[in-house]
């Protein structure tokens, strides 16, 4: 008897806050979701590679590209007539040396839908698993690095862009090959899609302004020398030993379309010795 | 909610989504103010809805839009937070001796002032849970709360000017037809 009245007691305690429990649950699910945001392992469908959101916005790009083609066609010519005057050099017997062979394989894709005003930004892409794409495979443009690949789907592929609080690019500078990292609005002060902050440089290192950063090909993610941007600014920070740089990244993030994706054959061998080097640096 | 009543919140829900996520979601002020305008499709739910119902049906929109945005579970919880709010809100703004059976919150039945407080409190649930769980750094509070500040009232002017929009063009409609 007084199990069945403490049961009804339950019960009805339960009944009359059950608003509130459906609400604790959902906003459970909720922070679970957002807490498993950076994993490589979140689900495909809950990002904009999922199939339904790349459609939209394949749909809105074929609309709003339209108006921007002409300057596309120049850009692409512009770095058409790059790679035909570095080619040059190339047309000679050297060519044919397995020295010369790349590493790097570049699937080109277009941009459906990109953002800059946000903290964390993302870009998503056209084409996915079907064209070779991988997790964590990186992103440039003709003219310097974009991104890296988050989720991919069967047709699409989300990206986290450079401009995400949690993307960091390891860099050097080209004339001296010092090394440093790259990281967008790393005082979270300014959303400045131009700008982006060089960190951990010491003190002693030349760097000025007008210099070139390029990435340093250490991560398997990009090949070495592509470029990030070009110092705009140096100034030295005493009370800890760094200089605080500034550069203007090179590649117009509000107005990018097309990319490379960039496959490395020899990440699976890179990313097995990192492992074996340093097993706390997970891939 | 009649058979016909469902089927027009399942066409709002595709309109709001498309609309926030293809357009307004390029749209915004240097930066600071954006427009999440697709919460008025939750706000504009009858004031008796069944909050069991709703709660379930903010989770769905928030993760359709979060989706879309990149972000999953920060739309989904700030829209599960606004409508748990809701009922406080519509609860304070009550006029005095109560709503009226069948009252919509909308300004056509309970005028422009109340709707605009209800949008903007509750704008202000759902944008301050979006600003501040996705603002990577915790020493920039002051700018994370004017974006919020700045969002509620861009929002705020959007569904506004939806209303006055839908209230001319009913108007419009009912002149013509006499």
């Amino acid at each position: 008897m007084i199990q069945l009245f403490i049961m009804y007691q339950l019960l009805r305690f339960f009944s009359r806050l059950k608003v509130f429990f459906t609400f604790l649950f959902l906003e459970l699910i909720a922070v679970w979701l957002i807490l498993n945001n950076n994993s490589y392992q979140q689900v495909a469908f809950l990002s904009s590679a999922n199939a339904v959101a790349g459609n939209f916005y394949e749909v809105r790009d074929a609309f709003t590209g339209q108006f921007n083609l002409r300057n596309e066609i120049q850009q692409l010519q512009q770095e058409n007539a790059n790679l035909r005057e570095n080619n040059a050099p190339l047309d000679s017997a050297a060519y044919k040396k397995d020295s010369l062979k790349s590493n790097y394989n570049y699937i080109p894709a277009r941009v459906i839908n990109n953002s800059v005003d946000y903290e964390d930004n993302f870009l998503t892409l056209n084409k996915g698993r079907n064209s070779g794409i991988k997790e964590g495979m990186g992103v440039i443009a003709p003219n310097g690095i974009v991104g890296r690949i988050k989720t991919v789907t069967d047709n699409y592929a989300a990206a986290y862009s450079l401009l995400h609080s949690g993307i960091r690019v390891s860099a050097q500078l080209r004339k001296s090959k010092e090394l440093c990292t790259v990281k967008w609005n790393a005082e979270g002060t300014q959303n400045d899609y131009q700008q982006a902050e060089l960190l951990y440089v010491p003190i002693h290192i030349d760097i000025q302004p007008g210099d070139t950063v390029e990435t340093s090909g250490y991560n398997a993610v990009y090949p070495e020398g592509i470029d990030i941007g070009t110092v705009s600014s140096v100034e030295e920070d005493m009370s800890d030993g760094r200089k605080n740089v500034k550069i203007e990244l090179l590649v117009n993030f509000n107005n990018i379309k097309n990319v490379y994706i960039i496959e490395n054959y020899q990440k699976s061998e890179i990313d097995s010795l990192n492992q074996l080097v340093n097993p706390s640096t997970s891939p | 909610m009649n058979q016909k009543n469902v089927f027009f919140f399942v066409y709002a829900y595709i309109l709001y989504i498309l609309l926030q996520v293809l357009f307004l979601r390029y749209v915004n002020f240097g930066g600071l103010a954006f427009c999440f305008a697709y919460i008025g499709y939750l706000l504009a739910f009858p004031l008796d809805f069944s909050r069991l119902l709703h709660l379930i049906i903010a989770f769905l929109v928030g993760i359709s839009v979060d989706i879309f945005y990149d972000s999953p579970g920060i739309h989904a919880g700030a829209c599960i937070l606004m409508v748990y709010f809701r009922k406080r809100i519509i609860g304070v703004l009550a006029p005095t001796g109560g709503y009226e059976a069948g009252n919509q919150p909308s300004v056509l039945d309970l005028g422009s002032n109340w709707f605009l407080i209800y949008v903007s409190l509750s704008a202000f649930f759902h944008h301050a849970f979006v600003f501040f769980v996705s603002a990577s750094n915790f020493k920039i509070v002051g700018n994370t709360l004017l974006k919020t500040i700045l969002s509620v009232v861009f929002t705020t002017a959007v569904l506004y000017f939806f209303q006055r929009t839908s209230l001319s063009y009913n108007k419009y409609k009912s002149r013509r037809r006499r």
